[in-house]
């Protein structure tokens, strides 16, 4: 089985500081995978290197086979891959409808089609009765689902996700689970989760790599890497 | 070296410094609060009329008026401070641009409407004449003004760098929460940062009043100059509008050596777009 | 910044009132000259429906696209010069010049504005201030476009194809009601389509933009042309019609400004704004200056600076936000 995304040696530098080095991973076609690691260990870096916002000073990455690396971040939407923010963006002098029909646009032209788009999606998310509010207005936990119904109505294959859980009571963070599960079962999108706290990502994830300072220091099964002797050291060491 | 092209240089430095004090003073705004001041130049015209008036209804030196102007621009920047910017510091940007273009109107038509669109000059003042040096002439007045640019300059770079004030006002500049948790105002502050950045224009302009024409728009060329000074030493920093004005008289003044006195401006323009598409943090900056 | 995204006309108001309103105001606008016959007030609607028409024009990349222009008096003063130049040189009829000047202006404008999208905020608007001075510098300066001395149109037949009808005012003011009506219409339009969508959000949150797959260069861009080349019919008509032009009437930093300010002072982002403000500012500068002693003692000036900052600090989403709070 071919990767849908592979990373080979991706290092990213910040004037002397390393953020990622050296990391190589694959993901495959209907996997959902989480990318851990303690604060500042190099995830949203990394994420954004596969994204399209850095440009990696080493190393690949492919997407489908096809070369990616340095590709502008519209361009990897294109090309199939859409994200979400750790800090949440969304247009918040637009409704949700407009936010999602942001999204619609990457594959139509028409306005209706898009805005018919936005109402399954919006729906899929959980917002169907809040499409005509304005984005500004939602909770947080909404935004966070806006955000990805918006990245979902790009249609990709390859949906990455920055610290979704971050700031979500119990409840919303059960909610959100649901809807990764059904995001890859429904919609049949492979997911990789980056994520800081471990305990909800890895019951959700098939897989799961580990970054500390930047470096892959572990990847595998979620039971396996949990019992993983530089893992529980790396996230000690954050207490 | 031809005598001409020597001139040049002179000339360019002299006014370099002059280009210098008005940057600092945009530039120090700038850097604490992420204003751009729009009405920086028409500040330093109010200098230079502070000077005409002293010296036109009571017959005051304009070397005299220097300390008056710097005093009354301080206060003008104060007042702005608090009327205007104040109000508009977290409002979109667009916003923010148009208060002090608002002001910059203001201020000039106010002064036009008041002493007409005429060009004056202040005549028989106690700096006059010129001399001669290597060749060079040297206007008095010139070389008075730049060595009073330079001192103002030098005195606000040890306000900056050797004073508690000097150590709040960067300390808001790179962190207004963090300065805030250290028992700063930053609203004091900033209302200080205003009076100093008015108070550099407004000395410069009288220092100007000695020997330049006096005209309510005089302050659009010498803004626009100022925001390429300031883009070209790296926003916010002092020492970098200082080397950068200097850059910027002799790019002017060899600019009308080489080409056509009327195209000097488009030498500075240039450097000016260059800059920002090319270096936006300025050439001293770090990228 | 949260001005923008304010378009009057949401789809729900898109009614049939609405459309009757319109079309009263655009009977109104035909059946004006025949109610005020004297040159006057002509002129002072053919200002308005002029600045309307420039507001509307910047409005779709300052409103709409949220780049803060100064520095459109360029595209204003290339229109302008364009079929001025093509008429006094080789015969051009004023009317191909228009299209030639647009089409200049709207290639101008890409090459000036692509390298310059990525600056953000005060750095854009203060680079395309540098760019409109160098070109007022130029023309100022340059013999064969006339210089400081500016261009005179000579008198010629009163007829559409030239574009000319001397002191007859009606004419001018149906050719730039419909330039108005057409920018209106196109805003109206491009605001509905993807590309509209597609620039309120690159507006509104430019990161989050680029991640769902817009090429926000591209369509600022063409954001920009649009708005270039609507702003440089503005300057052609602008000559055709006072039969003058100098550097200081067409690239004058204060004309940039002037446009911006209508725009604010209307409503950022509205449909109607750029219409509003035109109709309240231009008869006010006309006002002012034949009440307080003549032209050339900005008065008008001073007034436009006093309104600017109190608009600035206690109006920021201008008049179209007044009438809007109201309802
Ligand atoms: N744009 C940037 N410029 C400089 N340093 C950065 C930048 N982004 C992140 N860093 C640094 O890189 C390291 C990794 O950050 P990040 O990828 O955000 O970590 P994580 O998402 O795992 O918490 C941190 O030390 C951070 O300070
Ligand atoms: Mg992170």
């Amino acid at each position: 089985m071919s990767a849908l995304l592979s990373l080979r040696g991706v290092t990213k530098r910040f004037g002397g500081l390393v953020a990622n080095r050296d990391v190589t991973f694959d993901v495959h076609e209907g996997e959902i995978v989480g990318l851990i690691g303690p604060n500042g260990a190099g995830k949203s870096t990394l994420f954004n290197c596969i994204a399209g916002y850095f440009s990696p000073d080493g190393g690949k990455v492919f997407f489908q086979g096809r070369d990616i690396t340095g590709y502008s971040p519209e361009k990897v939407t294109h090309l199939g891959i859409a994200r979400t923010f750790q800090i949440v963006k969304i247009f918040g002098n637009m409704t949700v409808r407009e936010n999602i029909m942001v999204g619609a646009f990457c594959r139509t032209w028409s306005v209706s089609r898009a805005s018919e788009e936005a109402e399954a999606w919006g729906t899929f998310v959980g917002l169907g009765g809040k499409l005509d509010y304005m984005a500004g207005e939602l909770t947080l936990a909404e935004q966070k689902w806006l955000q990805l119904g918006r990245a979902l109505a790009t249609r990709p294959r390859l949906l990455l996700m920055d610290e979704v859980f971050a700031g979500l009571t119990q409840a919303e963070i059960k909610s959100a689970v649901n809807l990764i599960k059904r995001i890859k079962e429904e919609k049949g999108i492979t997911v990789l989760i980056v994520e800081h706290v471990m305990d909800v990502v890895m019951p959700l994830s098939d897989r799961v790599i580990v970054l500390d300072n930047g470096e892959k220091i572990a990847e595998g099964k979620p039971e396996e890497v949990s019992r993983d002797e530089r893992v529980i050291r790396a996230y000690l060491g954050e207490e | 070296m031809n005598p001409d092209l020597m001139q040049a240089i002179t000339s360019g430095l002299l006014l370099g410094f002059i280009y210098s004090l008005v940057a600092v003073g945009l530039t120090l705004i700038w850097g604490v609060m992420d204003i751009v001041n729009f009405a920086h130049g028409d500040f330093l015209m109010l200098g230079m009329y502070t000077s005409y008036v002293l010296y036109t209804f009571f017959g005051i030196d304009p070397l005299f008026s220097i300390p008056v102007a710097g005093a009354l621009l301080f206060v003008v920047g104060v007042v702005t401070y608090r009327t205007i910017i104040r109000r508009i510091l977290d409002g979109p940007m667009l916003i923010q641009i148009f208060s002090t273009f608002g002001l910059m109107i203001f201020l000039r038509y106010v002064i036009f409407a008041v002493f007409k669109p005429d060009y004056r000059s202040i005549q028989k003042t106690l700096l006059s004449g010129t001399f001669r040096i290597f060749g060079v002439y040297v206007g008095i007045p010139e070389l008075v003004a730049a060595a009073g640019a330079l001192v103002t300059t030098g005195i606000i770079f040890w306000i900056m760098n050797y004073t508690k004030t000097g150590a709040a006002i960067t300390a808001t500049a790179e962190n207004r929460e963090a300065a805030q948790l250290m028992g700063i105002d930053p609203d004091r502050i900033f209302s200080l940062s205003w009076g100093i950045g008015g108070a550099a224009a407004g000395i410069a302009g009288a220092l100007l009043a000695n020997f330049f024409y006096i005209f309510p728009e005089v302050g659009g060329v010498f803004g626009l100059t100022a925001f390429v000074v300031v883009c070209l030493g790296g926003f916010g920093s002092i020492h970098g509008a200082f080397v950068a004005g200097i850059l910027v008289g002799l790019v002017e003044s060899l600019g009308g050596y080489v080409a056509p006195p009327e195209y000097k401006h488009i030498f500075v323009y240039s450097i000016f777009i260059f800059v920002l598409l090319v270096r936006p943090r300025g050439l001293f900056g770090v990228t | 910044m949260n001005l923008t995204g304010l378009f009057l006309i949401r789809k729900e108001e898109l009614n049939l009132r609405s459309l009757l309103f319109t079309l009263g105001g655009v009977f109104l606008a035909l059946a004006y000259p025949f109610v005020f016959r004297k040159p006057f007030p002509q002129d002072l609607l053919i200002k308005v429906l002029l600045f309307a028409f420039l507001g509307n024009a910047w409005n779709i990349l300052g409103g709409l696209a949220g780049q803060v222009s100064l520095g459109h008096a360029m595209f204003f003063g290339l229109g302008a010069y364009t079929s001025t130049l093509l008429f006094l040189n080789f015969g051009v009829s004023p009317w191909v010049g228009l299209v030639a000047g647009a089409f200049l202006a709207g290639v101008v404008s890409i090459i000036l504005g692509y390298p310059s999208f990525k600056l953000k905020g005060h750095y854009f608007a203060m680079i395309t201030i540098a760019f409109g001075e160098v070109f007022h510098i130029l023309f100022r300066n340059v013999d064969a476009v006339g210089g400081a001395s500016g261009l005179f149109l000579p008198i010629l037949d009163e007829s559409f194809g030239n574009f000319y009808f001397g002191v007859n005012k009606i004419p001018y003011l149906y050719i730039i009601l419909s330039f108005y009506l057409l920018s209106t219409l196109t805003i109206f339009l491009l605001d509905r389509s993807k590309v509209g969508f597609y620039l309120r959000a690159i507006n509104s949150e430019e990161d989050a933009a680029r991640s769902l797959g817009v090429n926000s260069a591209l369509y600022k861009s063409v954001a920009m042309f649009f708005s270039a080349l609507f702003t440089a019919m503005g300057g052609t008509f602008y000559a055709q019609y006072v039969t003058f032009i100098d550097p200081p009437s067409v690239y004058h930093l204060m004309l940039s400004i002037q446009i911006v300010l209508i725009v604010i002072l209307g409503g950022v982002g509205t449909l109607f704004g750029p219409l509003v403000g035109a109709a309240v500012l231009i008869p006010l500068s006309e006002f002012t200056r034949i009440y307080l002693g003549g032209t050339g003692r900005g008065y008008d000036l001073i007034i436009y600076g006093l309104l600017i900052i109190v608009f600035a600090v206690y109006q920021p989403t201008g008049l179209m936000g007044l009438i809007r709070r109201r309802k």
